[in-house]
């Protein structure tokens, strides 16, 4: 139990260092929005598996960072406490509209994304709250990366505990 | 940048290898172990699964061992098949529809026996009411029987007390009766008490009013007038027409007289009033007095002694098994199957979630439709085999606008099980649900399960005709059950209602619930209420008397001094009074005569003085 414990931190911290890694290198912040979206959709999605299963698909097809797809699905499932109650509401309204039920008799007679669940109220509601913040998400992300490799990269690139993740590799004792 | 990732692929392959190489290896596993625990949630029991074979490119699936225990007889199967063998469709299962055309259910049979116990667990048990807590239940007049029947149930279904002799089932000592007795409590005792102040009262009444009418003073008044006129001289004819007014004026005198009289007539009345009251007392004590006894015999916990209480108790429980059994039939299709006008009205069906609703969008597929299921019987030693067919078994019939109709029949030995069963919702709901059995011993019923307390069915032979109607506005629920050569057992043989009770060797129960929103009938009857009546007054009719008159006796020496004080109290008010009101009537009497006599003297005096002065006038005449 333990030595599973180590290793999941150690994961973690692998993780974490790749991120930094990242940030502080001249890569594409688009990597990392889609990322950051793709891990929003898995925590909003995931009381269905076959949602979880598809968006990791994709996570594994995009051009995304892996590290922030997991970091994200993992923060933003904690938003789902509240996200789950708000979709429920919303969903319940989407899918009862009467001008909208043709149009879900159809998507329900469309073999495989039946199995996407979208006719649960939490799943559609939180599946629009998703698409709302699809722009809003993709725009901070970007922004803040620019914002931080103009103005913080360097300062924070003095910091100890940056330099032991990106640069003194003590937990491989290796590499440098 | 590029947006597919050229390496992504490589591991987008593996991650489909790697889900088609679990599907191979564990969906069996996976799918057994979701249909266990659904087949548990639905009859919360243990189920039993010894192999699932999904066949997916034949789209075949082979479920083999089938076991569900049975939850209120644990030690037996409600139902067991040897193997269910089905081709399913695979474009409607992409579609979250399941549409099957025939299943073969091999091997079926009910009432088996288990080696192990068919209970859940208390965890498992809870985690399902907790589950099924969340789901709605949308039909309120099944939901309005269940209660109601549970409720009556609750109320009925006790355990029969121990009585191991007659003495102690009822205690006559003084001390243990009077000890029951409290005073200010008794209904005797507050009818003295109310008695005697409304006597008394009455009492005070009367004499005001006799007081009132001043008989004395007035009556002094009349008599001075009255003698007033006894000195009226009438010296001739001239006098004449004075002395006829002062008669009318002793006419009024004795009007006075007789409305004087009139008054003490209606104290009289009143008086009589009271002496009725005071002769009905006996026979009011009397009857407040048996109430008491009543009381008094009912908190000496005398219950047992009751016939219709043994029988309910007794009887109890195995209607309301019966019924559940149908119940759980029901409940199970309303969770299922909605009505077809509903559904048309809505749309869409709703099925609530651990998370949020699943919409069901009505199209024209319906979401579960297995065509027909071919039930052949077990040909095991054990249970009863079952065979027979359930044709369109479907969640939305107003697609398919079929009623979904099982027929099953077994017989082994003398063992025998029909049922018929049609759900039809294609519009509003019109079910049947009928079924027969005979031959069955208690034991397989799980009768013998009963907690009756100490005593307990041993064996007998059951046969049971139940039959439920369920329409939009209704459900009717007809019943009956009889249980033949019953054996009970008891723990302690010297119980006495063990005594009675097994002396009943057959057992009939005939029970009717109509159930509408408005309002709900239930009746229960069965045979052996006169048996143990009868049983009962033989043991116990001569000890009920005795202990009737002991108690009797203890209330009477509670009340005896009260009962004394209020005779003495009664006779002395309506004695008085009697009294006092006679000899008014008899002073009323004299007083009228009084008058009557004066006036009597005065018109004979005003007679002679006209005869005088008429012989006056005729000797002057011949003069």
């Amino acid at each position: 139990m333990l030595s599973v414990l180590f290793f999941m931190r150690l994961t973690m911290l692998k993780i974490v260092k790749k991120i930094l890694k990242f940030l502080n290198s001249q890569s594409d912040p688009v990597e990392i929005a889609i990322g950051v979206i793709l891990g929003l959709f898995v925590a909003l999605l995931s009381p269905s598996l076959f949602n979880v299963i598809i968006i990791f698909l994709l996570a594994l097809l995009l051009n995304c960072n892996f590290g922030v797809f997991f970091i994200c699905a993992g923060l933003f499932k904690l938003i789902t406490l509240i996200t789950d109650p708000v979709g429920d509401i919303i969903g319940r309204f989407i899918l009862t509209r009467d001008f909208l039920l043709p149009l879900w008799k159809a998507i329900s007679e469309i073999p495989i994304l039946t199995l996407t669940s979208f006719n649960n109220s939490v799943i559609m509601g939180n599946f629009l709250i998703g698409i709302f913040l699809i722009p809003l998400i993709w725009i901070v992300t970007i922004k803040s990366i620019e914002f931080y490799r103009k103005k913080l990269m360097d300062k924070v690139k003095k910091f100890k505990i940056v330099q032991f993740l990106t640069g003194a590799d003590i937990l491989e004792g290796r590499e440098k | 940048m590029k947006i597919i990732r050229p390496t992504g692929i490589i591991f987008f392959t593996v991650f489909l290898a790697l889900i088609i190489i679990f599907n191979i290896f564990f969906l069996n596993s996976t799918v057994k172990k979701i249909l266990i625990n659904t087949g548990e949630e639905i009859f919360r029991a243990v189920v039993e699964i010894s192999k699932v074979d999904i066949k997916l490119t034949k789209s075949r699936i082979e479920i083999a061992g089938i076991k569900i225990a049975d939850k209120d007889n644990e030690f037996k199967n409600l139902f067991e098949a040897e193997k269910i063998v089905f081709d399913y469709e695979f474009i409607p299962l992409l579609k979250k529809k399941i549409i099957i055309d025939d299943i073969e259910l091999t091997g079926f049979a009910t009432g088996t026996k288990r080696e192990k116990s068919g209970k859940l667990s208390e965890k498992r048990i809870k985690e399902i009411e907790k589950k099924e807590k969340k789901q709605k239940q949308e039909n309120k007049l099944f939901n309005g029987i269940v209660k109601k029947i549970n409720d009556k149930s609750s109320g009925e279904i006790k355990k029969l007390p121990i009585t191991k002799t007659i003495n102690t089932a009822i205690s006559l000592k003084d001390k243990s009766i009077n000890d029951l007795i409290k005073k200010e409590d008794l209904e005797s005792y507050k009818t003295i008490v109310n008695s005697k102040t409304k006597i008394e009262n009455s009492k005070k009444d009367i004499e005001n009013k006799l007081n009132s009418l001043n008989f004395d003073k007035r009556s002094d008044e009349l008599k001075q007038k009255a003698d007033s006129f006894k000195s009226v001289k009438i010296s001739g004819v001239a006098d004449i027409p004075s002395a006829q007014a002062k008669i009318k004026e002793l006419d009024s005198l004795k009007n006075e007289v007789n409305s004087i009289k009139k008054e003490i007539e209606t104290v009289k009345n009143d008086s009589e009033q009271l002496i009725k009251f005071t002769g009905n007392l006996p026979g009011e004590i009397k009857s407040a007095k048996d109430k008491d006894i009543q009381n008094i015999m009912s908190k000496m916990k005398l219950d047992i002694l009751n016939a219709k209480h043994i029988e309910t108790a007794l009887i109890g429980p195995v209607w309301k098994s019966r019924i559940d059994k149908i119940f759980q039939i029901i409940s199970l299709v309303n969770k299922y199957i909605p009505e077809g006008k509903k559904t048309k009205k809505k749309s869409y069906n709703e099925i609530v979630r651990k998370k949020g609703i699943d919409y069901i969008f009505i199209s024209k597929q319906p979401s579960f439709w297995i065509k027909n299921i071919k039930i052949s019987k077990s040909n095991k030693s054990d249970g009863v085999g079952i065979s027979g067919k359930i044709t369109d078994l479907c969640f939305e019939q107003i697609l398919i606008n079929k009623p979904c109709i099982a027929e099953l029949n077994g017989k082994r030995d003398s063992k025998s099980i029909n049922a018929l069963i049609k759900i039809d919702r294609r519009q509003d709901i019109n079910d049947l649900y009928q079924l027969k059995i005979s031959g069955f011993n208690t034991d397989d019923m799980g009768f013998n399960n009963i907690d009756y307390g100490n005593i307990k069915f041993l064996n007998g032979v059951v046969s049971a005709d139940l039959k439920a109607n369920m329409d939009e506005q209704k459900i009717n629920i007809d019943g009956n059950v009889n249980i033949s050569n019953i054996k009970f057992d008891a723990q302690d043989k010297q119980d006495i209602l063990y005594l009675i009770i097994s002396s009943i060797d057959n057992m009939n129960i005939d029970f009717n619930a109509i159930a509408k929103e408005s309002n709900f009938e239930f009746s229960v009857n069965s045979d052996i209420l006169n048996k143990i009546d009868s049983g009962l007054k033989k043991l116990y009719g001569k000890k009920m008397q005795e202990a009737r008159e002991k108690v009797e006796k203890n209330i009477d020496n509670f009340i005896k001094n009260d009962k004394d004080g209020l005779n003495k109290t009664a006779s002395q008010a309506t004695g008085e009074i009697k009294n006092k009101i006679n000899e008014l009537s008899k002073k009323s009497q004299v007083l009228d005569g009084y008058i009557d006599g004066i006036k009597n003297e005065l018109l004979k005096k005003i007679t002679d003085t006209q005869k005088g002065s008429a012989g006056d006038m005729i000797k002057g005449l011949f003069k």
